[in-house]
């Protein structure tokens, strides 16, 4: 059995597991995804510590010699993220867990502030620029119309669907809250709008679910009807 | 009386300010006890100046005279140990007044014979005192406890010592000498300023004295307090025995003479031996007792018809003498001696009550006034008059029906008025009566065997969902039908995707038209899970690129990702025969940490973001093609192979705006609607968008690659129908599970709409309304607003 026709093998007896959901949760799909879940953080760890620990280990025992000749900046600014990294990997055991506070806090508050500010020029900035129609200004004659069209329903369904998002009212018999009269169709055209968004994006994990599931089929297919005559073969049957 | 130790010099105690020296007038010595002349820390008695010895009181003289010939073990004594040893003098005469024969603990010799000489000398009055004592002592426990306590604590019979409530006892003591030149007292019969502003109890004891020397009328109150008593308490004396002894010449004679308020102990002396506890009842409370609960045996007068009632005329004589002071019900009492006694209390004050006159008794009739007492009067309830009282009437209700003459019992249910509030029934709202009745239902439920074993079967019911099981396995025929029949996968039944969308159609253009001299970066930013449906984008994405002569550099923030790449890679490189020249033709730059962080970081400084390669083989950036890169901008080409629209969004929001660099986007049909705005926006910081399995297929057909759908692989090649038929079952699925469940909606909103309750009606009300022309059911509603105009 060569080594192709043994991890077939392997990954259709997961795969078989895993759809052995189907008949309910069983101990079978339970010990598929440990195994998942287990290979997953070994692989992750690996990938870590070849690509990303070795690495900066190296480089930081490079410049010792730079530090020792009287160059000490190249080793200070490696040796900062190491030893962020011993006081983050202290958050392990409760009792030195506090000693790694300032450097989990330096990394979440770096990455708040990165994530924020990014959001800010990548997507907040453009999208309203968009939306003020700056693709009709740069369209002409029927483009620009549908253009036109497109931003004004853009911006209809933007204000409508934060319209529906006004919870505010007057409170109700029942104990519930009701909107002002003049609010409820403009609330309900925002759920519609919501609605449409939900089912583009359901429609979308479906297209997307059943082309895995398409291929795990044909896999499945092909292991049955190619490799598995080959393994009995080769096991004599 | 605090009892704490003053200084002799103390005429008043400086702890409480109370007396400690007697405030004895000039000659008044001749007054106090013999015992108190014998202390020694009187100091210099006033008695030896005083004029006051008379000879009219020679006993008296006679015991100072032995009291001074007394042995000097009492006078002398320190003063400084007066407390130290206990004086059964000084309570000894205290004893004698209130018939405590019992003998003083342990006295000393001298003692005994000064009290022996005493008892020789003493007249015969004040023996009577002591003369129970020999014949039967009575037990010491009889002393209360607040008598006792100053015997034991105050051991010495100082007088100055002395309170003056203990005083008070004395003084009358030796005032019962009639001699009106003792001193400052008044007369005798005249009570003593203190005595008047001491409680009845005490003016009592000590009243009686006075009136000691009253012999000739101590005869006639032992007859005359016969007749205050009951037939009941009569009864109780010996009739077959001979009549006992007369008791001796006790006070108690006295007592009964005086007609005041102690007529009721000397009732009860005359009853039963002098000088035991008098167990029975007093005649005034005897004579309240309803003679109907007296013993049949001893009276045989008839059962009275109702309490209150006389039924001894002959005790209705007495009553007439305060008949206008006692209210009409004890008027009516049949006791009316003893309650004559005590309304002569009540209605005399304590001072002129104490004055003993031999005609006393003849004098009550004065006592008939036909007024009553003012602070009587005050005491009755106004409006309640003798004429409101019907002596005929008779209960007819309660524990007291059948009795005569009882008081009428006015309540408020008797009240003329407005009559209360009724219960008509429970005001239930048609939700609340249907709510019940479910209840009820769920109750009966419980209880009835047949839903127990229906319950019992339902249990052992296969539960299994087979809608979920019939939903895989037609997925799964359908999947695997153009496997089975090849017919299914005929272009004209199932047309490959040919169409190219806008953004399909940008990314086409943006490959084409990269530069051969500038790599391209390609992220992968998904997991294997994700493999099946992003890697035909991507393969056929990395062979236009392998085969245009661009190279490729790999890269990933996901360290699931970098094995991914790798793969995808060697299966471009094999295709376009490249798979020898990594790190010429392609590298893996392999795991970027960091998160978004790693992404500014590796957009501004590549080189110091990735150190190695995927595969150990040095510094990428030490290639020649990569050498020049020093910033994302120097790849002509960032694509983001992406399963989710967040990891796209990480190089759109870290790396683009920062770089400029253009970004184009192989991502899952899932991120396609987040993913498009940004293709769409102006400028487009999407140049291109390869979204889910069909758009590859249609991106891999436009490439004319065709790997997907020519058939090149006959694998590949179904894989397009079986994509096809697997959304047209999905959406055909999606429709009939949409009918059905409407279908089965609206047959549980059909019946359940009959039962639909009626508007609820607020506030619905639950209580107790009052009988009257307000109907049930407006109390349930609420007040109507009023109308605007």
């Amino acid at each position: 059995m060569t080594p192709e026709l043994a991890g077939s093998s392997i990954a259709f007896l997961l795969t078989v597991l895993v759809f052995s959901y189907l008949l309910g949760d069983n101990p079978l799909y339970r010990l598929v995804l440990h195994v998942f879940v287990g290979v997953s953080a070994g692989y992750a760890a690996t990938v870590a510590i070849q690509s990303v620990l070795l690495p900066r280990l190296g480089r930081l025992a490079a410049t010792v010699p730079g530090l020792l000749g009287g160059d000490p900046v190249p080793f200070v600014f490696d040796l900062v993220p190491v030893v962020l990294g011993v006081l983050i990997l202290l958050k392990v055991s409760p009792t030195t867990a506090p000693y790694g506070n300032a450097a989990m806090g330096f990394m979440v508050g770096v990455g708040a502030a990165a994530a924020v500010g990014g959001a800010v020029s990548g997507t907040l900035f453009p999208q309203v620029r968009a939306s003020w129609g700056g693709s009709i200004a740069n369209a002409g004659g029927l483009q620009a119309l549908e253009a036109l069209g497109n931003t004004a329903l853009m911006l209809l369904a933007t204000v409508l669907v934060l319209m529906y998002f006004f919870y505010s009212g007057q409170p109700a018999a029942a104990g519930s809250g009701q909107r002002p009269p003049w609010l409820e169709p403009v609330a309900a055209a925002g759920q519609f709008f919501i609605t449409v968004a939900l089912a583009a994006l359901y429609a979308g994990a479906l297209a997307a679910s059943l082309a895995l599931f398409v291929e795990r089929a044909a896999f499945l297919f092909q292991y049955l009807t190619i490799a598995a005559p080959q393994i009995l073969a080769a096991l004599g049957f | 009386m605090c009892s704490k130790e003053n200084p002799d010099t103390h005429n008043v105690c400086q702890f409480c300010g109370a007396r400690l020296k007697p405030f004895i007038l000039p000659g008044a010595e001749a007054i106090r006890p013999p015992s108190d002349r014998s202390s020694p820390a009187a100091g210099p008695s006033p008695s030896a100046s005083a004029p006051a010895e008379s000879p009219a009181d020679d006993w008296l003289t006679r015991l100072r005279a032995q009291d001074e010939n007394r042995p000097q073990a009492d006078s002398s004594r320190p003063p400084t140990a007066p407390f130290a040893q206990p004086a059964p003098l000084d309570t000894d005469f205290l004893r004698a007044r209130l018939g405590d024969s019992a003998p003083p603990s342990a006295p000393t010799p001298p003692q005994e014979a000064a009290l022996e000489s005493q008892a020789e000398e003493l007249p015969d009055w004040l023996k009577s005192f002591r003369q129970p004592e020999a014949e039967e002592p009575a037990p010491a426990a009889q002393i209360p406890d607040w008598l006792e306590q100053p015997q034991e604590a105050a051991p010495e019979p100082q007088a100055d010592a002395l309170p003056d409530w203990l005083q008070s006892f004395g003084a009358p003591a030796a005032s019962a000498a009639p001699e009106p030149s003792t001193g400052g007292w008044p007369s005798a019969p005249t009570p003593p300023p203190e005595a008047a502003a001491l409680p009845d109890w005490l003016n009592t004891s000590s009243r009686p004295e006075p009136a000691a020397p009253a012999a000739p009328v101590e005869s006639a109150p032992i007859e005359q307090s016969d007749a205050p008593l009951g037939d009941w308490l009569n009864s109780l004396k010996p009739t077959g025995a001979p009549p006992p002894p007369p008791p001796p010449q006790t006070g108690s004679l006295t007592f009964e003479s005086s007609g005041s308020d102690m007529d009721y102990l000397g009732s009860a002396g005359a009853s039963q031996p002098a000088g035991g506890a008098s167990t029975e009842r007093p005649a005034w409370l005897a004579a309240l007792r309803p003679t109907g609960l007296d013993t049949p045996a001893a009276a045989p007068a008839p059962l009275p018809a109702a309490p209150f009632v006389s039924t001894a005329p002959e005790q209705s004589a007495p009553s007439a003498f305060f008949a206008d002071d006692l209210p009409d019900w004890l008027q009516t009492s049949g006791a009316a001696m003893g309650a004559k006694a005590q309304a002569d209390r009540m209605a005399t004050p304590p001072s002129a009550a104490s004055a003993p006159s031999p005609t006393q008794p003849n004098a009550l009739p004065q006592y008939g006034s036909t007024e009553p007492s003012q602070w009587l009067a005050a005491l009755r309830t106004p409006g309640l008059g003798a004429a409101q009282f019907d002596h005929d009437r008779e209960e007819s209700a309660g524990p007291l029906t059948g009795m005569r003459g009882v008081l009428t019992a006015e309540s408020v249910i008797s009240l003329v008025g407005k009559p209360g509030a009724s219960v008509v029934r429970f005001v239930v709202t048609d939700q609340q009566s249907k709510q019940a009745e479910v209840f009820r239902t769920i109750l009966s439920e419980e209880t009835t065997t047949e839903a127990a074993a229906a319950r019992a079967g339902r249990r052992f019911r296969f539960t299994y969902p087979v809608d979920r099981l019939l939903v895989a396995l037609a997925l799964f025929a359908v999947a695997l039908a153009p496997y089975f029949f090849p017919a299914l996968a005929s272009p004209t039944l199932l047309p490959p995707p040919s169409a190219l969308s806008p953004a399909l159609q940008g990314f086409v253009t943006t490959l084409g038209n990269l530069p051969v001299d500038k790599p391209v970066l390609v992220a992968f930013e998904y997991d294997p899970a994700s493999a099946g449906e992003l890697n035909p984008g991507v393969q056929a994405t990395l062979t236009q690129l392998m085969r245009a002569g661009v190279r490729v550099a790999a890269i990933s923030t996901r360290p699931a990702g970098v094995g991914v790449a790798q793969e995808a890679l060697d299966e471009a490189a094999a295709e376009t025969g490249a798979a020898d020249r990594y790190g010429e033709a392609f590298i893996n730059l392999g795991y970027l940490p960091g998160g978004i962080i790693g992404l500014q970081q590796f957009a501004a400084a590549p080189q110091q973001s990735i150190l190695f390669d995927y595969r150990q083989t040095g510094s990428p950036w030490a290639r020649p093609w990569l050498n020049g890169v020093n910033s994302v901008r120097d790849f002509s080409l960032v694509v983001v192979a992406a399963a989710s629209a967040e990891s796209a969004q990480a190089w759109l929001e870290q790396v683009q705006p920062s770089t400029g660099v253009p970004l184009a986007a192989i991502a899952s049909a899932a991120a396609e609607p987040l993913l498009y705005p940004y293709y769409q926006s102006n400028p487009p910081q999407l140049s291109g968008l390869v979204s889910g399995w069909a758009e590859a297929a249609a991106y891999d057909n436009a490439t004319g690659r065709a790997a997907l759908l020519a058939g090149r692989d006959p694998a590949l090649a179904l894989r397009w129908p079986s994509y096809a038929l697997g959304l047209l079952a999905s959406g055909l699925i999606i429709a009939i599970g949409a009918v059905v469940s409407t279908a089965l909606i609206l047959s549980e909103r059909r019946p359940a709409r009959r039962d639909t309750p009626l508007p609820p009606k607020a506030p619905p009300v639950v209580g107790l309304v009052r009988r009257g022309p307000q109907k049930p059911e407006a109390a349930s509603k609420p007040a109507a607003k009023p109308k605007k105009k």
